[in-house]
């Protein structure tokens, strides 16, 4: 055993304090409360998806003429299939919901604040890739919601001035929906896309490392207890049971409403009810409230000022320090999204 | 009168044509694209409320393809040329993007 320690250190030149130290970070306190790991949630998932991704991939065929007959296949001939389809699809729908859930807790409790400003805007693009790979992904099965939110994105991102019919054009392979753009949809799917999701996780977890977790203080704590306590194995064993405690939900939300399959796509009929799916409701509603261009560019502007906020917030706390505007923003921007997101989910049309 | 006819162009555009008057010329009908100017989906013709619909994000076209409700408001359909000879409605559509065979076989069947 000592012969194999030995060759080992050899190769690894690393000692057991070092790993240790590297390892065991003191952990605020308050990351004892399940809801400040939310953070953690969407990384986890994140794994799940790269897996059940993989599984799926063995069998899916990305041309339009054979994408739906594969998933059908997936989902009633292959051992297994329906299931990790449906936990494929259930966790996208639980890390969607648990990095907005993440950054709302981020927002309300200024953790975006000086010196964390960066760590934010990488926050924002995770967002996006994530929101991204959402898309791409029901755009895989080509059902009839696939086709569709494909057209819709592709020429949504058309309206955008000078270099919308560019981006388009890249999106589709084309002026049209046709045979390569479902390869290409792919390829960001289960390349581009995560490889991106994984380089932004690295920036993410480094620069959370370095300027260490914004500490708070609740008002249920004694002033003689310790502030922190060891990531390892501590914070590890509230992560494992958070995971624990998800593997259970993925898979009672998979077996109990799976993943199903919706009439095949036909370029040629939009179906009289169509929408996508829930994360998108607020756009989906917003498109229909203002014309194509100004519903897009005031999105974009949204998204765009989301990004900006700690350097505006700090701007603003710069000339009025006791300001709460930043709540106050946070407040109407949750209202409208779940308001427009019921709206959406509540009419036909 | 105030029926819809849909047809499909050799490229697969969705066409509707529709007879608003009886005077017996070519200016009887009109053929619009079924792509929404909007976002691009498909739009269907309703009979019963006399207008074209597109089912994406709530636009309304009224019978001679101009928007008058949602997003669209203010845009048109596209308006395909249309023309009588010997009796028979023809409506001009473009071949590019089709294989030879492809535009010989649309021209044999027109």
């Amino acid at each position: 055993m000592f012969g194999i320690g030995a060759w080992l250190h050899e190769r690894i030149p690393i000692r057991g304090e070092q790993l240790r130290e590297m390892t065991n970070e003191p952990v605020p306190n308050h990351l004892r409360r399940w809801w400040f790991c939310l953070g953690g949630t969407p990384a986890y998932l994140f794994v799940v998806q790269i897996a059940t991704g993989i599984l799926l991939a063995l069998y899916y065929e990305s041309s339009p003429d054979r994408a739906y007959e594969s998933v059908r296949h997936i989902t009633h001939e292959v051992a297994f299939g329906w299931y990790i389809r449906s936990v494929h699809k259930w966790a996208a729908t639980l890390m969607i919901a648990a990095v907005i859930l993440h950054q709302m807790r981020v927002f309300f409790t200024g953790a975006y604040r000086k010196p964390r400003e960066l760590n934010w805007m990488v926050g924002m693009c995770l967002l996006v890739c994530t929101l991204m790979t959402g898309f791409t992904g029901y755009s895989l099965v080509y059902e009839q919601l696939s086709y569709w939110g494909a057209t819709v994105g592709a020429n949504i991102n058309e309206t955008v001035p000078l270099i919308g019919p560019l981006m388009k054009r890249l999106l589709l392979a084309g002026e049209a929906y046709n045979q390569q753009t479902l390869p290409r949809f792919f390829i960001l799917h289960a390349a581009v896309l995560p490889v991106a999701i994984v380089g932004l996780l690295g920036i993410h977890i480094t620069l959370l490392r370095l300027q260490g977790v914004t500490e708070f203080q609740f008002e249920d704590e004694k002033p003689d207890e310790p502030r922190h306590f060891n990531f390892f194995p501590d914070h590890l064993y509230t992560e494992l049971i958070v995971g624990l405690v998800l593997m259970i939900l993925l898979s009672v939300l998979a077996t109990v409403f799976p993943a199903e399959l919706g009439p095949k796509a036909d370029p040629l009929t939009t179906p009289e009810v169509i929408k996508p799916e829930w994360f998108f409701y607020v756009t989906f509603r917003w498109l229909k409230l203002f014309p194509g261009t100004a519903a897009v560019l005031s999105m974009g502007f949204i998204l765009f000022t989301m990004f900006l906020w700690p350097l505006l917030d700090g701007l603003i706390r710069r000339f009025w320090p006791k300001s709460e505007f930043s709540v106050w923003a946070g407040i109407v921007a949750v209202l409208a999204i779940v308001g427009l997101t019921v709206w959406e989910g509540a009419v036909a049309h | 009168m105030g029926s819809a006819k849909e047809f499909r162009t050799p490229t697969g555009a969705g066409v509707t044509i529709a007879r608003q008057q009886t005077q017996g010329s070519v200016e009887d009908f009109i053929a619009l694209s079924s792509v929404c100017p909007h976002l691009g989906c498909k739009v269907h013709w309703e009979a019963q409320h006399d207008r074209f619909y597109c089912p994406c994000h709530n636009g309304v076209f009224n019978p001679s393809g101009l928007g008058t409700e949602g997003p669209p408001k203010g845009q048109s359909l596209g308006r395909y040329p249309l023309l009588i000879e010997n009796g028979l409605l023809f409506i001009e559509v473009e071949l590019e993007g089709l294989s030879a065979s492809e535009v010989l076989g649309a021209k044999e069947l027109s």
